[in-house]
């Protein structure tokens, strides 16, 4: 209990954005039990996570350190519940509360993997995603990786192209039974990649942009395709 | 040693105008050993050197598996090409640089060709050559190949002293390096082969044993990353493309130019305009076909085959001679009329772009045949002529789709075959019962399609068809290359109409055909209703289908058909007629594009097709 209230602390703390946090500010996390709050913060201090002065609570770099991962793995199960499962996003983030004291860096680590080959920007080095998940500059990019998938569950859902109106510009995220559609890696539709819908027949033939050239896909290859819509240019 | 230079691009960049413009007219068209992908190689003189050049296919990538991109991997692995001369469209820089990437790869000399000099800069696009030469270190060539601008220097580089090697190495995953080095190092392979060995693409220098290797690792990577080496390597090339490309394009906003797209490809009017064409194109190599064809027969009846008769040779010889012209008569009567026609048509609609809109507007439709958009050209053809028609099936993108639409295209009826229907049951019986003919054989098309569509092994891919760019076509060109079809029709069909011809003619000679006639008299009388010289007629009609009309006229001793034969034999004779068996020359054809088995089975298949609703017609006439 200790422990899981710790993570919380230190990822409220985190989350407010400012220098210090009051604990009183804290004890909705607590759930009334102050003692159990009190416990925790005392744990925090001795381990050299957080440091407590007039205005209230700081983080310590460590602290810094541990918060932003405790806080990528919320993102990362939110990420997954909603974009992959569908969960609500609200129920999701209260789930991912529970599951991301639990779930090994490992898992979050494979978990962020599959999320990045289905979701927005899939291909590594990718444009569409700024964050990067290397290790070595993982101390950096945690803070950049937090936002990136907070913003992830916010963005629009995952539909198929065949599902888009004509002239949208999309985003591809992934493209379903690949081995079939090998060409289209050739002419650029990769994950990633932004594509826009030029032409939409009535029987979902349509033709896209990608790279400057207009290629037309069969029905059944649309709707392979799946894309989420991009709000801005 | 004369050196050979090999051009390879996407489609539509302009590779065939180089080739075009470089070589001279000894152009030879030479099909691949194992494919049926033709490579046209020509001889330019340039500076009192010669060197050989060789138009390889327009490919997306080195990596795919259709026969083109097999074919090409090869040619660049194993050929003997000294130099690669690599086309680019500048206008769509990047898309093209990923082919280029791969080619560069292969550490072979090359040089880089901007084509389209012209239409980037229209589009708003200024492209640093200086920085792109220095990016993969080999020279680059600035031209319009419309005009002819510049090419002559592709040649200076191939007969230079110096051949440049790229030197740009294209960054991978770090994972996919590690992996092509493991191969590279134990398998003694270059990186580019370790790279096509990942993508699990064929190649003849990768054994399987490296195949399995590599298919191991790929498992591996494919597992850490949820994709595929393929996928992952072609999505690196692509940053890497579309890096180098934003570093060298320099982009003014344009103004936006009028968009013919929104007329052709909605689907109204684009679909009303698409019928329009093809209704036109039709009715134009109909009726000027169909005149020119007079033309060059009742010429070639003038002036040779009548002369000959007047020679009195020996009548053996009088036979057989005969029986050449006939072939040659055949033979041109078809290649000028129909075949070079149709394909200046084609050739037109090819370079304007046309072609692409109307695949992506017919796609829908062919749908149900079990094809696709491109479909929609073989089957307008195929009312045309059928040779031209299975020539073009070769730009379908799988064998089962060029399967199905050749046999389509073989029911159909092409030309000499609305000669029959219109010279046989129009104007003996009657316009409905002309009609009546056509209407089934659009059902039996349509059943077969279906059929087919089910039945026909392989896998269905759907479309992924680039659009070409909308442009005027230059008529030097679009001849140039109609001239190249039908000479390649002629190639391909002489030898066997001439032979089939030859022993059609001996076999008269020695009096086997009137032993087949009575010999097939009692069997055609009593399956189809039709007397033996009916059916021998028939049987002519495998040369030329409308000889089949002229031979029953012949051996009737009448014009006036409706004297010897009743209504319903009519009407039978021009139905089997028009469904069984090709003629010699889309036999030939069908045997070249879809291989022996295939030409065999639809003969049989059309053979068995037409006698049995034959005789099934013979047995309804016969109760009514």
């Amino acid at each position: 209990m200790t422990f899981e209230l710790s993570e919380d602390i230190l990822e409220a703390i985190l989350n407010t954005g400012k220098a210090a946090v009051k604990v009183s500010n804290l004890e909705n996390l607590a759930n009334g039990n102050t003692d159990g709050l009190k416990k925790a913060v005392t744990c925090l201090k001795d381990k050299g996570y957080v440091t407590e002065s007039a205005e209230g609570l700081s983080l310590t770099d460590k602290g810094t350190v541990k918060a932003s991962q405790v806080a990528r793995k919320h993102a990362v199960l939110t990420s997954f519940l909603t974009d992959v499962l569908g969960t609500e996003p609200d129920h999701a983030s209260k789930e991912a509360c529970q599951m991301e004291h639990s779930i090994s860096s490992e898992t979050i680590e494979r978990l962020d993997t599959f999320l990045e080959t289905r979701g927005p920007g899939g291909h590594k080095s990718g444009r569409g995603r700024p964050w990067g998940r290397r290790a070595a500059h993982m101390e950096h990019a945690v803070f950049q990786e937090h936002e990136g998938h907070a913003g992830l569950t916010k963005r629009n859902p995952i539909i198929s192209l065949s599902e888009c109106e004509e002239g949208s510009l999309l985003h591809v995220s992934m493209i379903r039974c690949f081995g079939k559609h090998s060409r289209l890696i050739d002419l650029g539709v990769i994950p990633g990649e932004l594509i826009t819908l030029r032409r939409k027949l009535d029987n979902h033939a349509v033709v896209i942009t990608v790279k400057g050239c207009d290629i037309a896909l069969s029905p059944e290859v649309a709707e392979n395709i799946l894309v989420e819509r991009c709000n801005t240019q | 040693m004369m050196r050979r230079a090999v051009l390879i691009g996407n489609p539509s960049v302009g590779k065939s105008l180089i080739f075009n413009h470089l070589t001279g007219l000894g152009v030879e068209v030479s099909n691949y050993p194992g494919t049926t992908v033709g490579l046209m190689t020509g001889i330019v003189r340039y500076n009192e050197t010669e060197f050989s050049l060789t138009d390889l296919p327009g490919i997306y990538s080195l990596s795919g598996k259709s026969d083109e991109e097999q074919l090409v991997r090869e040619f660049l692995i194993t050929g003997d090409a000294d130099l690669i001369v690599a086309v680019l469209d500048a206008k769509h820089l990047e898309r093209n640089l990923y082919l280029l990437l791969q080619a560069a790869e292969i550490r072979k000399p090359l040089v880089i060709v901007l084509n389209m000099m012209d239409d980037a800069r229209s589009a708003g696009k200024i492209i640093d050559a200086t920085a792109l030469s220095a990016k993969f270190g080999v020279p680059v060539i600035e031209t319009i190949a419309t005009e002819g601008k510049n090419l002559e220097k592709i040649a200076d580089y191939v007969i230079g002293d110096e051949l440049p090697v790229p030197v740009i190495v294209p960054r991978y995953d770090h994972h996919i390096e590690a992996a092509a080095r493991n191969l590279q190092k134990y398998h003694n392979l270059s990186a580019a082969e370790a790279l096509f060995a990942l993508e699990n693409v064929s190649l003849s220098t990768l054994s399987p044993e490296v195949m399995e290797s590599a298919a191991a690792i790929s498992s591996e990577i494919e597992k850490r990353h949820m994709m595929s080496p393929e996928q992952i390597i072609g999505a690196n090339r692509h940053n890497t493309a579309k890096a180098i490309s934003d570093e060298v394009t320099t982009i003014t906003p344009q103004k936006k130019r009028r968009d013919l797209d929104s007329l052709l490809t909605r689907g109204f009017p684009g679909i009303p305009i698409l019928i329009i064409t093809m209704v036109g194109i039709l009715g134009v190599v109909f009726l000027l076909g169909g005149f020119l064809e007079e033309a060059i027969i009742s010429v070639m009846t003038t002036y040779l085959l009548d002369p000959f008769h007047a020679l009195n040779l020996a009548p053996f010889w009088d036979t057989v001679g005969g029986a050449v012209i006939l072939a040659l008569m055949s033979g041109l009567g078809i290649a000028f009329p129909y075949v070079f026609l149709f394909y200046i048509f084609i050739s037109i609609l090819e370079d304007t772009g046309y072609l692409t809109r109307a695949a992506f507007l017919a796609d829908r439709g062919m749908h149900h045949l079990g094809l696709h958009g491109q479909g929609l050209i073989p089957l307008v053809l195929s009312f045309g002529c059928s040779v031209p028609a299975i020539m073009s099936t070769r730009f379908l993108p799988t064998r089962r789709e060029r399967i199905i639409a050749s046999v389509l295209v073989t029911m159909l009826p092409c030309s000499a075959r609305t000669v029959v229907i219109s010279g046989i049951v129009a104007s003996f019986i009657g316009f409905g019962a002309a009609f009546s003919i056509y209407g089934i054989v659009f059902i039996l098309v349509f059943v077969l399609g279906c059929i087919l569509s089910r039945i026909t092994p392989g896998e269905q891919y759907g479309m992924i068809l680039e659009m070409a760019q909308l442009r005027r076509p230059i008529p030097k060109y679009v001849v140039r290359k109609a001239w190249m079809r039908v000479s390649e029709f002629l190639y391909i069909a002489m030898p066997l109409l001439l032979v089939s011809s030859v022993f059609l003619g001996i076999f008269e000679y020695f009096g086997l055909v009137t032993m087949f006639e009575s010999f097939i008299d009692p069997i055609s009388t009593a399956v189809l209703g039709l007397p033996g010289f009916a059916f021998t007629a028939l049987m002519f009609g495998i040369l030329r289908k409308e000889m089949a009309f002229e031979t029953l006229a012949i051996m009737g001793g009448t014009t006036d058909l409706a004297s010897i034969l009743t209504s319903a034999q009519l009407y039978i004779f021009a139905l089997v007629c028009v469904l069984f068996v090709p003629c010699i020359s889309t036999i030939a054809v069908l045997m070249k594009e879809i291989g022996v088995k295939a030409a065999a089975l639809i003969t049989v298949f059309t053979l068995l097709l037409g006698t049995s609703l034959g005789a099934l017609l013979h047995f309804v006439f016969m109760l009514v």
